[in-house]
């Protein structure tokens, strides 16, 4: 298996973003294979995955999401060892999410991307862990639903703990997720309501928060 | 982080759900260590009036949708945890309000009367009777999520009405609409390099 550089991937990103047509759709196909090959071992899924890793990407780019830098920083360690393959697949889970909220891609791609981040966060948390004790920042979040950026960001904020290892990559202390006791809702559920809601909502036009909360006041 | 979410992150998150409303909603109600976040019951009923009775216009839409209880259910069923029955101490505005929470929408003859228990139909007979009771009404200043706020030791009030707290900090409290918080907790995307980040947060 040929693998690109980190420089030859994000040459390959800023292509696809700047072609058209039947190009960019070839450049997709380069960056889902790139992708697909760093995954390892998905024996039987290969097929599954490929298709899933082009389906994402595609559902990215129309939602005017491909060109995300987070997108590009984790093509660019797609391969570092200490999770390159889960921190890409986390971000793509995280920008799907966003993706759902992109009014023209429509109900039923809008769903569709809610269940294909389901199925990146289910990836990257089914894999095996040498040191259970700590997680990655793509193992936070994939577990939380959130993007590789802003796990970057709580740790820069320190909202949460976490130290960098000799290869650079992140070693986050596992514990301080489980400290809160409280009754806590699963990421599942959570993304079953958002599917949920969508189809509820269907092909009304979403207002945006504010208008929402202008018309609520200006009902009373 | 202490939050307080009004009834404009409920409503906004109910009909963007995937908009940084719901996220804020879901990254609390999954309980990170990022965002301490909670609803008091006042809150919910009004989120609860609102869906069932006012409803909510849009465009080729001039008659205001509603929702069911069966519509709802999921939605309050994975917030309930925000809720903390349990755990949450109740303003004294909180609790009257709770109190009467259910009287919304009535009109102020009907309301009188549930409330002070007199003659009805001299209540109902009276001229102040066409004004319906809504929340703004029992509160004009939307003091019950000050209240709740309060009580509750929240840092922040996260709410995306300004006319009727405004962002101005509330003595230690400050007032955040939902994209700022949002954006803060990077949950919407944004340039930060990882290259930027400290070797050792903690």
């Amino acid at each position: 298996m040929e693998i690109l550089s980190p420089e030859d991937r994000v040459v390959l990103w800023r292509a696809a973003i700047e072609a058209d047509g039947s190009r960019r759709e070839a450049l997709m196909h380069a960056i889902a294979k790139e992708i697909v090959d760093s995954l390892g071992a998905l024996d039987l899924y290969e097929d599954q995955y490929a298709q899933l890793t082009l389906e994402s990407l595609q559902t990215l780019d129309d939602a005017g999401l491909f060109a995300s830098d987070g997108l590009r920083r984790c093509l660019e360690t797609l391969h570092e060892p200490g999770g390159g393959a889960d921190l890409l697949a986390a971000e793509l889970a995280g920008l799907l999410r966003a993706a759902a909220d992109v009014e023209h891609l429509g109900v039923q791609r809008r769903v569709r991307a809610v269940e294909t981040a389901s199925q990146w966060r289910e990836h990257v948390l089914g894999r095996r862990r040498p040191e259970p004790a700590y997680l990655s920042a793509g193992d936070v979040a994939a577990r939380f639903g959130v993007t590789t950026q802003a796990v970057y960001k709580w740790l820069q904020r320190q909202r949460i703990e976490g130290t960098r290892g000799p290869g650079g990559s992140w070693r986050i202390p596992a514990a301080q997720f489980e400290r809160d006791t409280r009754p806590a809702s699963s990421r599942e559920s959570l993304d079953s309501l958002q599917a949920g809601l969508i189809r509820l909502h269907g092909d009304s036009d979403l207002s945006s928060e504010t208008d929402l909360t202008e018309q609520m006041r200006a009902e009373d | 982080m202490r939050v307080a979410f009004d009834t404009t992150v409920l409503w906004g998150a109910f009909h963007r759900p995937a908009g940084p409303n719901f996220a804020l909603l879901a990254l609390a109600a999954q309980r990170t260590p990022v965002l301490d976040g909670f609803i008091t019951d006042v809150v919910g009923a009004e989120f609860w009036w609102r869906a069932t009775q006012q409803g909510v216009r849009g465009p080729g839409r001039p008659v205001p949708r509603t929702y069911s209880e069966q519509e709802l259910e999921p939605f309050l069923e994975a917030f309930k945890v925000l809720f903390e029955p349990a755990s949450m101490a109740r303003a004294p505005l909180s609790r009257s309000l709770g109190q009467y929470a259910g009287l919304v929408g009535l009109s102020l003859g009907e309301f009188l009367y549930a409330v002070t228990g007199k003659d009805r139909e001299a209540l109902l007979s009276a001229a102040t009777a066409a004004f319906p009771v809504t929340f703004e009404s029992m509160d004009l200043a939307d003091l019950h999520v000050l209240c709740g706020a309060v009580q509750n030791s929240a840092e922040i009030i996260c709410s995306s009405d300004s006319k009727l707290l405004s962002y101005d900090p509330i003595g230690s409290i400050r007032v955040t609409p939902p994209a700022t918080l949002a954006d803060e907790l990077g949950l919407i995307d944004s340039p930060t390099s990882s290259a930027q980040v400290p070797r050792a947060a903690r």
